[in-house]
């Protein structure tokens, strides 16, 4: 193959480099439309790290501990809450990892996390640079590349929601402005053309860049024909009969996700809906709740009472005295695209301020729902502030809170119906057989659903048939399933091993939108609703759990216990923020989640910036004084050695150092040649003297005339002189 | 193991030597010490170069300074064999032939234009290079010992000229160029000229049974085993040279290794550094290897060859493994 010049002008690869970039970032934006995945930001900054790298052209042993930080970073930064250096979350990542790659060689798929879906999906990533770093510096040559990039965007354009229409003007006036400068440099290599200062000569690129401009202009404002076939995608799927012909077991309808009011038939697929219903000035992510149900009927959830009584004074407390609470405050604004005649709120809730007068507010005793009148009317309120109560929960307190209920708790949250089939108390004694309290227990249930065959799906989902249970088909037959399946599985799990608990609709924190104030705003839409359960404790109150796979229990947890105690530790879910201070929550607590999503992580771009920052500042100190470092592990080494080797030993190792000092010595130069030129570099004459002594012990074959001790001064002062 | 401090006695010996052909010959160090190598492996030196830069001069001073018989023989097409190794003749008087010596027959001989002549007399003279001695009418004359013969050639590409084959060219342990001297070194030969030539000035410094002493003291001369590899190295190189049509014999590895001897001697060291055998390669091999004709005809000249290959011969640095 013929060699070329690869020593380009920094100018013309950065070019390079960028619209390389520019282009592959056009596979990532349809990520959002295409996929589970809505924070893209992260892939596409660690796509920009591997291409800014890549276009330093690091040696590969910086680069690549480089690219695994980032990428575990990127991990770190969509999966885990909490600090980066945190050892635990890599724990639970390795083990991951080593369970998932097990499912792989199972050929297990749906059995993979997302974790370990994103991880592959990074390493992709990774991959794809190296080869657009190939086509676009080695081969010159990027049309395969581009041909591909259009036919993804025109499908993902006609088979999506994803709409293209910028999109292929990008990629065509990116893809062509590159083609036209690769065949500028293949010309430039393989006739052995040299431009002035190797730059792009203007006279090429000026007509390059008006020929492009021009026809995709004219392509952009010229009619165009409609299209000979407006829209394939209902005939595909009539043909493919997706959705029509399901029966049996599965769901025979497709409900939107939303906030419904009926739950006495759960299960059954259902499609996103991004409808906001509002956003939220808070300081602090929690979920957002609505109501509790109390009565499981073996298909879903009833309200054994449907009064409701005038609210005066806040909600009804959740938490006992004991709990530490911390008032805070929040404002909620309503969309208005919901008609949604009821307050949402964190929890304890000591105070609602509607935005206008007359509002009646009424809460229901048994679901602790608000609606909102006024003079006699449903009404949606425009805005309203909250003043509630934020808890830290005591793992301490929790484990030592005992089973002894008062009768209205025990009456009400311990009730699950006849036909309820005994496995799934026998499964609920199996799984909390080891744990002696009931906060131990719920953890333990919680757990369960992480591994142990569960999936997180929300098209098929199966809805019992009449003699079926909705917990026992999801527990031991179907495993897959969204929000409703796991908190109703947990919560009549806990009720048949006899710790009260009650299921808790709601949303989800919702998804940053922008800083406001003090506050942050926060946006959540109809994809946000959410169900949870929460369980009793004797002192404490009510505590919710999260055994929804990939979803973040918001609430605080201290560990105040001695760790000897712990029994939670047979799996270490970094998901759960207990171990985490309450600063560090709130620090990372621009945050991110959508129901029915497979992401839950806390972010700020600030972070990122500032460890990456960090990041490479370090790798740049250490990398600007390895050589110091070097040199004095060298001299620390020689300095006792007495032995007659010693100086024939120092010698090589000076070589070495000078090689790595930039004063390489070439195969063929004899060590006379190169002791000149290292004396003429470095201003001495000594290595010229050390050079004599170590011909003398090598090529006469006889120990060093003058003794190492002597010859150990030149040889310092040499080193010493390496710093310049 | 030999102490060092032997040799020290000799290098003096051997730099007024140096300095002794420098009075008559200037600027041209590189000549006179090679030449002074040859004498000391006891090998010969072929000289390349266009008559009048002092190739005559040079042998002169190097035979008045070790106080040896020199002898010049001009080369001519018409030379016999016999002229150079002399005939036998009838003497009348005793009734018997007597051997007359030619001008071989000395210490040190300065043959002119060795490819002027035919190949019958050019062999004649290669014979006594080689083997020591001369056969005339069936009766073997040993040479005197030292014997040192400098041959000189016009480039070959002079007309009239019989190029020297292969199998001879390899006799000559050195060959190298005089080269004309710059415009300041010319005006020095003109000035010291101007009256009388130096070279009648010129004392003995060393008689021939020193130079016999240090012939066999650089025998002695340490060549470590990596360096002997490395020697192996580039002339097993030039076998393989995509240029090169015949490379250097193993006689060119001796060559290589003798003269590198000879060269550390020189300069004081009792053993050969990588740096001698790299200096000496072009003047040892570049007349041991035939160029292949496309190459000849790009005008690649032997040393350029030996130059690239010296290039990618890693120079050994370490041991590889420590005898303790």
């Amino acid at each position: 193959m013929q060699q070329v010049n690869r020593n380009m002008d920094w100018a013309n690869s950065l070019l390079l480099y960028a619209l390389g970039f520019l282009l592959f970032w056009e596979w990532l934006r349809p990520l959002t439309v295409i996929t589970d995945t809505n924070q893209t930001e992260i892939f596409i900054l660690f796509t920009a790290f591997l291409f800014l790298l890549s276009y330093f052209q690091m040696p590969v042993w910086i680069s690549i501990p480089l690219k695994a930080v980032a990428l575990l970073y990127s991990i770190h930064a969509l999966f885990f809450p909490g600090s980066f250096f945190d050892r635990e979350w890599l724990d639970y990542l390795i083990s991951d990892f080593i369970r998932n790659t097990g499912f792989v060689f199972d050929a297990n798929w749906n059995s993979l996390s997302s974790v370990y879906r994103t991880l592959l999906f990074f390493i992709l990533l990774w991959l794809i640079s190296y080869l657009m770093q190939y086509w676009l510096i080695q081969t010159r040559r990027i049309f395969l590349f581009l041909l591909v990039t259009i036919v993804y965007i025109t499908v993902i354009d006609t088979f999506t929601a994803y709409s293209a229409e910028t999109a292929i003007i990008r990629i065509v006036v990116i893809g062509f402005v590159l083609l036209g400068l690769l065949q500028i440099l293949r010309i430039q290599e393989q006739e052995g053309v040299i431009f002035d200062n190797a730059r792009f000569p203007i006279h090429w690129l000026v007509p390059l860049v008006l020929v492009i401009g021009f026809s995709s202009m004219i392509g952009y404002v010229a009619p165009k024909a409609d299209p000979q076939w407006p829209d394939p995608v209902p005939f595909i799927k009539k043909t493919a009969n997706v959705y029509e012909e399901d029966s049996g077991r599965k769901g025979n309808f497709v409900s939107k996700i939303g906030y419904g009011e009926d739950d006495s038939r759960l299960g059954g697929p259902f499609i996103m809906d991004e409808t906001p219903v509002f956003q939220a000035d808070i300081d602090d992510i929690h979920y957002w709740r609505v109501e509790t149900k109390d009565i499981y009927t073996g298909k879903g959830w009833e309200t054994s009472d449907n009064t409701s009584i005038y609210m005066e004074g806040g909600t009804q407390r959740l938490y006992d005295g004991s709990v530490e609470t911390e008032e805070k405050q929040a404002k909620v604004m309503p969309t208005g695209e919901e008609k949604y005649p009821f307050i949402i709120h964190p929890g304890q809730t000591n105070e609602v301020i509607p935005d206008r007068e007359n509002v009646e507010l009424n809460e229901n005793k048994v679901t602790g729902k608000i609606t909102t009148k006024s003079l006699g009317e449903e009404i949606v309120l425009d805005e309203y502030t909250l003043k509630y109560d934020s808890p830290t929960f005591s793992e301490k307190e929790l484990r030592e809170s005992g089973q002894e209920y008062p009768d209205t708790v025990s009456g009400q949250y311990l009730q699950l119906p006849d036909s309820l089939p005994g496995r799934i108390k026998d499964l609920a004694e199996e799984i909390t057989s080891e744990e002696t309290n009931a906060y131990d227990k719920a953890r333990a249930i919680e757990n369960y659903f992480i591994g142990n065959g569960y999936v997180y799906e929300t098209k098929d989902v199966a809805v019992p048939a009449k003699d079926e249970d909705y917990v026992d088909q999801f527990l031991f037959e179907t495993k897959m399933g969204y929000c409703d399946n796991y908190s109703t599985s947990m919560t009549v799990m806990l009720r048949s091993i006899g710790i009260p608990a009650r299921w808790v609709k709601g949303f989800t924190e919702g998804e940053f939108v922008e800083p406001a104030g003090e506050f942050r705003r926060y946006e959540i839409k109809n994809s946000n609703a959410h169900s949870w359960p929460e369980a009793y404790f004797p002192g404490v109150g009510w505590v919710p759990f999260e055994p929804t796979r990939s979803f973040t229990n918001r609430a605080d947890f201290v560990r105040d216990y001695n760790m000897e105690n712990n029994t939670d530790t047979e799996m270490p879910t970094p998901e759960k923020p207990e171990e985490k201070p309450e600063e560090d929550l709130q620090a990372n607590s621009e945050n991110d989640s959508s129901s029915g999503f497979s992401f839950s992580f806390t972010w700020t771009k600030w972070h990122t910036l500032a460890l990456v920052a960090l990041l490479v500042v370090l790798v740049y100190i250490l990398f600007k004084n390895y050589k110091k470092l070097l040199k004095r592990f060298v001299l620390f080494r020689f300095n006792r050695r007495k032995d007659s080797d010693a100086f024939s030993d120092a010698y090589l190792r000076l070589l070495w150092l000078l090689d790595k000092h930039g004063i390489k010595k070439g195969q063929d130069q004899t060590l006379r040649e190169y002791a000149v030129e290292v004396d003429r570099a470095l201003g001495t004459s000594d290595m010229k003297t050390l050079t004599k002594n170590y011909e003398r012990t090598y090529y006469r074959n006889e120990p060093s005339s003058s003794s190492w001790n002597d010859l150990r001064k030149l040889w310092e002062n040499l080193i010493s002189k390496l710093q310049s | 193991m030999k102490s060092t401090y032997e040799f020290d006695t000799y290098q003096p010996t051997v730099q007024k030597v140096i300095d002794n052909i420098e009075k008559v010959i200037v600027g041209k160090r590189e000549v006179t010490e090679l030449s002074i190598v040859a004498l000391l492996c006891s090998g010969h030196v072929l000289l390349e170069d266009v008559p009048g830069v002092g190739k005559t001069m040079m042998v002169r001073a190097i035979a008045k300074s070790v106080g040896a018989k020199f002898n010049r023989i001009q080369f001519t097409p018409d030379l016999l064999p016999s002229d150079l190794t002399g005939v036998s003749i009838y003497n009348q008087r005793e009734m018997q032939f007597e051997f007359r010596k030619g001008p071989l027959l000395g210490n040190l001989v300065l043959a002119d234009e060795i490819n002027r002549t035919s190949p019958k007399t050019q062999s004649a003279l290669l014979e006594g290079m080689e083997e020591g001695s001369v056969t005339v009418d069936g009766e073997t004359h040993i040479l005197p010992k030292p014997f040192f013969v400098m041959a000189t050639q016009n480039p070959i590409e002079y007309e009239g000229t019989y190029p020297l084959p292969e199998a001879q060219l390899d006799r000559f342990l050195l060959k190298m160029k005089m080269g004309y001297p710059t415009p300041e070194q010319e005006l020095e030969v003109l000035n010291r000229t101007e009256h009388e030539h130096p070279i009648d000035q010129l004392d003995t410094v060393l008689d021939i049974d020193d130079l016999l002493d240090m012939q066999s003291k650089v025998k002695e001369v340490y060549v470590e085993e990596s360096v002997k590899r490395y020697i192996v190295d580039i002339v097993n190189r030039t076998r393989s040279n995509r240029s090169v049509y015949l490379g250097a014999s193993p006689r060119g590895s001796l060559a290589l290794m003798k003269t590198a001897q000879a060269y550390a001697f020189m300069h004081n060291r009792d053993y050969v550094i990588p740096d001698d055998v790299k200096y000496l390669a072009p003047f040892v091999l570049s007349h041991r290897i035939i160029l292949k004709s496309e190459a000849t005809f790009e005008g690649i000249q032997a040393e350029q060859i030996i130059g690239e290959i010296i290039q990618r011969v890693r120079v050994p640095l370490r041991r590889e493994e420590r005898v303790k």
